[in-house]
């Protein structure tokens, strides 16, 4: 059983592909692998911490103000990960900017504070909340990988394309500046949500 | 109904509310302490920034300089040079005295004294102000003879902050730096990176006939100028053409704010 909570979130219910959740963040810190792996790692301390907390206090939250609760958890889980950041980690803060103010508004941990954390002793829910986190994160990075190779002709700031085939140097290639841009997110993404589901044959309904 | 069941609501309404104030309470002071508790790293962090894009953009190579090389560099050889805004030199004030306010409306920074700071805020007409102090701020690197001035103002998404770097002849360019920008990555971000920022290098800011026409940042590539305007204009960003716009509008109107000094 707890194995599942947390090797499910990777594919088979990953909250991206399957879920169609956090799709806002995905398109905002996918232009290189290195936000995104920041962006990962942010979004999956800020969610493990709040699935513990909710669960812990869930027998207490009255039910019907549960999502105020889970809100100023999760937000102040955000702020105190900012700070951090800019007290400890200061370039990387000056790199991702508004995105980790954006974490407040993602979907995927409010969705699993409320569906999960509320209902789930503290032990699982920390699993569900790392699953969720990596889940999340390795779409972030398969979708950053590609969008930095075709729109920069790097991976994590390296060059990978040799500089001879470009077009200003003789060659024939030139970087693909859509890629920086949403549409060429939602294009990437759309190709992996495409090749999972025909992987799984999982069907909407 | 019942009287029993008012009781129960009652005593649930009261739950909820000593449950909100508790954990508002709780994050609350859980916030104000770390802000407290992690406020002079921060402050340190931005501080430490600033003085590393200035050695930068005099045209050191920073990337193999430690954190405390840089902070002797700069303490050994950065001079602080506090203008008025008649161009007097004024003794009693350092760059840490000061704070840039932002026009929120028109993008440019003002210098006052950290004390103003609140007070300048909320004037509505920054420009024409004559009851806040404002001061220029330069900085002059002994050694290698070289003015850094700050620039800042809008491009597409945020306000860009940064510094330009002239010669001692005043007209050429040394370098340029940005340190705070939330311009899209890959587009108008690139303006951090370093193709960009040296192609600035050895530009003039003065055309032939002493006029003060600043550097811009093109639509396309600057070889496609004749050779005469080759030296006042840099290659563009494809696809952030605002960015560009921007930064060229606010190099000049910067350092217009200069110019007595620049022609000194």
């Amino acid at each position: 059983m707890a194995k599942n909570i947390f090797t499910d979130p990777l594919i088979d219910d990953n909250p991206i592909t399957k879920q169609v959740l956090g799709i806002c963040s995905a398109l905002a810190v996918t232009v290189k692998v290195e936000m995104a792996v920041v962006m990962a790692i942010a979004l999956t301390i800020v969610l493990t911490c709040s699935n513990l907390t909710i669960s812990l206090l869930r027998k207490q939250i009255p039910s019907n103000v549960r999502i105020i609760v889970q809100l100023i958890v999760i937000a102040s889980l955000v702020i105190l990960v900012d700070l951090v950041l800019k007290a400890f980690l200061y370039d990387v803060s000056k790199q991702l900017s508004v995105f980790v103010g954006l974490i407040i508004t993602n979907c995927i941990v409010m969705g699993r504070a409320d569906a999960f954390a509320m209902s789930n002793p503290p032990k699982e829910a920390i699993l569900d909340g790392l699953g969720n986190g990596f889940g999340y994160g390795s779409i972030l990075i398969i979708v950053a990988i590609f969008r930095e190779l075709l729109g920069t002709g790097q991976i994590y700031g390296t060059q990978i394309i040799p500089a001879w085939v470009y077009f200003e140097n003789g060659g024939f290639y030139m970087n693909n500046g859509l890629m920086l841009l949403a549409p060429g997110a939602f294009i990437v993404l759309g190709l992996l949500i495409w090749a999972q589901r025909s992987y799984t044959g999982y069907v909407e309904e | 109904m019942l009287k029993e069941e008012r009781l129960v609501m009652l005593k649930n309404n009261i739950k909820t509310y000593i449950f909100m104030f508790a954990i508002t309470l709780v994050s609350s002071l859980l916030l104000s302490y770390s802000y407290s508790s992690l406020m002079s790293r921060t402050e340190a962090n931005k501080r430490f920034d600033i003085r590393r894009n200035i050695i930068k953009s005099v045209g050191i190579d920073i990337a193999d300089m430690s954190k405390d090389e840089i902070i002797q560099n700069y303490n050994n050889n950065v001079q602080e040079i506090i203008l008025d805004t008649n161009f007097n030199p004024i003794k009693d004030i350092t760059y840490d005295n000061l704070s840039a306010v932002e026009d929120k409306k028109t993008g440019v920074s003002y210098y006052v004294n950290r004390k103003d700071k609140n007070n300048f805020s909320t004037i509505e007409n920054k420009e024409e102000d004559i009851t806040i102090k404002k001061y220029l701020p330069i900085f002059y690197h002994n050694q290698k003879e070289v003015f850094v001035f700050p620039i800042s103002g809008k491009g597409l998404w945020s306000t860009l902050f940064g510094f330009l770097a002239l010669g001692k002849d005043k007209n050429t360019v040394k370098g340029i730096t940005f340190y705070k920008h939330l311009e899209t990555p890959g587009l108008g971000g690139e303006v951090d990176k370093e193709w960009f920022q040296n192609n600035f290098v050895g530009k003039k800011i003065f055309n032939s006939s002493n006029e003060l026409v600043s550097i811009k940042v093109l639509k396309g590539k600057s070889s496609s100028l004749p050779k005469e305007e080759q030296i006042h204009a840099v290659d563009g960003i494809t696809g952030a053409t605002i960015t560009s716009k921007g930064l060229s509008d606010f190099l000049l109107s910067d350092l217009t704010r200069y110019e007595i000094f620049l022609k000194q």
